[in-house]
């Protein structure tokens, strides 16, 4: 095209060359007789002795010449003649030889299939193409369906013997599994519809109807363990069936039919079944059955709901009954601990049979707190049991072991709602701790700090960490004094003060003591020591709070050390230099708040084995006209005796109040802080949301409750820091 | 000396409304043309100086105190509170405001009890119940957002306590009243309770620029 419009081409014409080809006018008959010849040879197994060549010659020739049509129908009939014969043997075949025959006929026919599309091939892919007809192999499967398998008398013989094979299988037969593998595969070579319809779909309903059955005997007969391990059994059997012999799409399809019949339609009779159901296993811990459980349900819709559900409401049943038990509240380390124990059970359990599951870990979660909270308790009690651990628990334990114990108490404390409650009770506790010096280990209290500071911020733990600081500075600041004082103090008894800061310890009203002479001394010379190197603080003696270490020479000579209190201390003094004091005397001289005194003579008094002094009238209680004396046939097997106070350990009822008051008021400031920094950012809010977002902003720390906020509100509203819009009375606008 | 402290010869009762009605109009309108906060936080600021600047003359130069609750009858024989919700309103108001004392944000409970009577009367269905619920169960004042929302409360609710809606806002005080009602089970309805009439409390914050 380029140069045509410079070089002009002559154009050649060039005659074709004709040929005239005469056709004979028996040309096609002719051929067709040699192809069909061919084909009838190539069906009894006569081939051997035709030429591939000649063949396909002819064949082609045929096509060529127009004959095609002839060509095909001609196929089609000898084909089908064939098959037809072929079905007739199959039918005649006795018992258990029919699938045999029928599998033989069926490689015979592939087999000539083969040869007969390799001759045919031209026409396959020229006259077919063009004339839209179904090639070769496809006709061949079809004629063969047509023919054989659609066949009256094969079909439902087919079907049934086919079913027949797997039912006796699933009832423990062996069964020719190599047969069953080549017939399924011949149908499914004959496409999806032929394998679904005439098999897949009545087996499908064959084997429902089969489980049904059987679930349901088993289920009359068998625990609930039994029956899952039966129902995995199948499920794994059906599993294997379909990679042995069945179309790989059948899987979801059979198992589907397993678990509708044997775990969904039985699933709550499973799960509540008396005696061997989920909250038995549970209960029992049997992680295998268990995992079973989990492993099948999870299979079927709502099968881990159920599960989840079931859980749950046993957890919060057992969860409920724990922590309202009164038995137990009597002891809340024993309390504590069977909490700790509670969690890990069903830690263990969601770990080994629910694969560690999110949605299982969760509804723990939610029921530990649901039920944790139900007892208003159950904070003083976490606080005591970590008090236990940290005081003697603790001893000889590895570190490690320390850090666990520790993270579980936390694990607690996340559900806790009232954790300022908590904060309240482990400050006291860590004060008794710090003061008595019976804390265990300095590093343990450390860590926990580490922790709750993680947990709940820095404000939560700075008064506790003031704690530590003062124990420290108290140190220094006692060397201190006895480097500037200790050469003129000279053999007077040692003293150790803790200054602590006013603030960061729980506040106790505290009427200082009357200390004896030799003490009181002392005591005066640190104040001035420390008041001369702090300005401008105050000094208050504690002595409800102190302990000392008292040497007692008894009646015969018995030497003692005593480990009292500094009450105890101030009484003991006192005999000294008297050998009889009523207690009218000792209340007099000592100044101890009455409550505190009796107590303190109760122990010294009435305690077998560490009753130092003697009173009479000999009784358990101590009486305001009780006379004490020294008891000067003192003896203990130790060098060492430590005389404790009779203290409750738990709060009595009046200090319960106490402190919970103190809690609500300390929540006050909180509240009204929160609303103000909302109220500062967003301006203006309505009710509802004011309500939630203080709510969530104040969760780490306490559940606050919607009417306390609401009074804060209004105390806000009052000191004009907050005021109702004149015109949604529902809004409240912050004013700067 | 600002015109405010003038003392005309009558300062009576209806010359103190009417300075009173003058300031509120004046920080009203303040509020409603500018909208910075800063400015709305000197309106109001403004109007709580004028409002001090007044009780302070009040308390100097008039009887009227000695007498509040007559000269309260008064001023609400002579004033047209049928009609017209938004006078009433502000009327309202104006009685927390005369009854104030010393310069207190607050009310005595007693002093509130008795004034409610004397004007919520046939505008309050549960106005016994709540003078006598109030009498017995509140020891603090009362303040002047609580007072504000006694009235809301009474033309919201129904002697059945119907209208009333927990989730309301509304104070303590009142909501613990309606615990107190539910308790003596004075109302066997109360599945009805729906949100408060709206609609009318609109139409009188709406009203309020027509009264300038």
């Amino acid at each position: 095209m380029m140069n045509s419009s410079n070089q002009k081409k002559k154009n050649f014409q060039i005659e074709a060359f004709k040929h005239k080809v005469v056709v004979d006018p028996k040309f096609a008959d002719k051929t067709w007789k040699i192809l069909e010849h061919a084909i009838h040879e190539i069906y009894n197994h006569n081939a051997s002795g035709l030429s591939f060549e000649e063949l396909y010659r002819n064949a082609y020739n045929m096509v060529l010449h127009k004959f095609g049509e002839k060509l095909y129908s001609g196929l089609v009939a000898t084909m089908t003649f064939h098959l037809q014969d072929m079905a007739k043997s199959i039918e005649a075949a006795q018992g258990g030889s029919f699938l045999e025959e029928l599998n033989r006929k069926w490689t015979d026919h592939n087999k000539a299939l083969q040869m007969i599309r390799d001759i045919l091939m031209y026409m396959d892919r020229t006259f077919i193409q063009t004339n839209h007809k179904t090639p070769v192999h496809e006709l061949g499967l079809n004629l063969w369906r047509d023919n054989v398998i659609h066949s009256s008398k094969i079909q439902t013989r087919l079907l049934d013997t086919l079913l027949e094979l797997i039912f006796r299988e699933r009832t423990g037969e062996v069964i020719n599994r190599g047969l069953m593998r080549n017939v399924i595969k011949m149908l499914m070579d004959l496409g999806p519809l032929v394998y679904q319809e005439d098999f897949e779909n009545p087996f499908l309903k064959v084997s429902a109807d089969f489980y049904r059955a059987e679930s349901q005997e088993f289920i009359e007969c068998c625990d609930c363990g039994d029956y899952l391990k039966k129902a995995e059994r199948r499920l794994n059997e059906e599993i294997e069936r379909v990679s042995q012999y069945l179309d790989a799409k059948s899987e979801t399809k059979i198992t589907n039919v397993v678990e509708e019949e044997m775990i969904a339609s039985h699933m709550l009779r499973l799960v509540h079944m008396d005696n061997s159901g989920l909250v038995n296993m549970l209960i029992d811990d049997k992680y295998e059955d268990l995992g079973r459980m989990y492993n099948l349900f999870r299979r079927v819709p709502n099968g881990l709901l159920t599960i989840r559900e079931v859980m749950t409401s046993h957890l919060r049943e057992t969860g409920k009954q724990l922590v309202t038990d009164p038995e137990k509240l009597k002891d809340p380390v024993e309390f504590v601990q069977c909490l700790l124990n509670e969690k890990d059970k069903y830690d263990k359990i969601i770990n080994l049979a629910f694969s560690n599951d999110k949605t299982f870990q969760n509804a723990l979660n939610s029921s530990f707190e649901f039920f944790i909270n139900l007892n208003p308790r159950s904070p003083e009690f976490i606080s005591l049991f970590v008090d236990e651990k940290l005081r003697k628990g603790l001893k000889g334990v590895s570190e490690e072991d320390v850090e666990t114990i520790l993270d579980k108490v936390m694990m607690l404390f996340r559900y806790l709602q009232e954790k300022d409650v908590f904060e309240k009770y482990y400050k006291q506790h860590l004060a008794k701790r710090l003061l008595s010096g019976k804390t265990v280990s300095d590093d343990a209290e450390r860590s926990l700090i580490v922790k709750l500071k993680t947990e709940c911020g820095y404000q939560f733990t700075s008064k506790l960490e003031g704690m530590f600081t003062d124990m420290k500075t108290s140190q220094d600041t006692m060397q201190g004094f006895y480097s500037a004082y200790g050469a003129e103090l000279g053999d007077s008894p040692t003293l150790v003060v803790q200054v602590l800061t006013t603030g960061s310890w729980p506040t106790q009203s505290s009427i200082t003591c009357n200390l004896p002479a030799e003490m009181s001394a002392l005591c005066e010379k640190f104040r001035s020591y420390y008041l001369g190197t702090h300005t401008g603080r105050r000094l208050s003696w504690q002595t409800n709070m102190g302990t000392a270490d008292l040497k007692a020479i008894f009646g015969k000579g018995q030497k003692h050390e005593l480990n009292v209190s500094t009450y105890q201390m101030c009484v003991l003094m006192l005999f000294n230099t008297t050998d009889r004091l009523s207690y009218r005397d000792i209340e007099q001289a000592t100044e101890i708040p009455s409550a505190d005194l009796k107590r303190c003579l109760q122990s010294l008094a009435c305690v077998k084995g560490k009753n130092v002094l003697r009173k009479e009238p000999m009784s358990k209680d101590i009486g305001e006209e009780d006379v004490f004396f020294v008891n000067d046939k003192f003896t203990s097997k130790f060098y060492k005796v430590k005389i404790g106070t009779v203290v409750a350990q738990k709060e009595s009822e009046p200090e319960k109040q106490e402190t919970r008051q103190r809690v609500e008021e300390d929540r006050k400031p909180q509240i009204e802080a929160a609303i103000v920094r909302i109220m500062k950012s967003r301006r203006v809010l309505d009710h509802n949301n004011i309500i939630a977002e203080v709510t969530k902003q104040l969760q780490s720390r306490f559940l606050a409750n919607p009417g306390e906020i609401k009074k804060r509100i209004e105390s806000l509203i009052e000191r004009d820091f907050l005021e109702r819009d004149s015109a949604d009375r529902r809004l409240y606008r912050y004013l700067a | 000396m600002e015109s405010s402290s003038f003392v005309p010869p009558r300062f009576d009762i209806f010359e103190i409304y009417r300075r009173y009605c003058d300031i509120m109009s004046r920080a009203y309108e303040f509020g409603n043309e500018r909208c910075l906060p800063n400015e709305e936080y000197q309106s109001a600021k403004f109007s709580r100086e004028a409002l001090s600047q007044l009780l302070e003359l009040v308390e100097s130069k008039s009887q009227i105190r000695f007498s509040v609750f007559e000269e309260i009858y008064k001023l609400m024989m002579r004033l047209d509170l049928r009609a017209d919700f938004s006078e009433f309103s502000r009327f309202y108001d104006f009685i927390f405001f005369i009854c104030r004392e010393n310069g207190q944000k607050n009310i005595t409970v007693s002093r509130a009890i008795m004034t409610w009577r004397l004007v919520l009367a046939g505008r309050f269905q549960l106005l016994n119940q709540w003078c006598s619920f109030v009498e017995k169960n509140q020891r603090h004042n009362i303040s002047a957002d609580t007072w504000r929302q006694v009235l809301a409360f009474s033309r919201c609710v129904q002697d059945n306590l119907e209208g009333y809606d927990p989730e309301g806002a509304w104070p303590v005080l009142i909501d613990d009243f309606v615990d107190h009602m539910y308790r003596i089970g004075c109302n066997d309805t109360h599945n009805s309770l729906c949100s408060c009439c709206d609609s009318d409390e609109r139409s009188f914050t709406d009203s309020l620029p027509g009264l300038k």
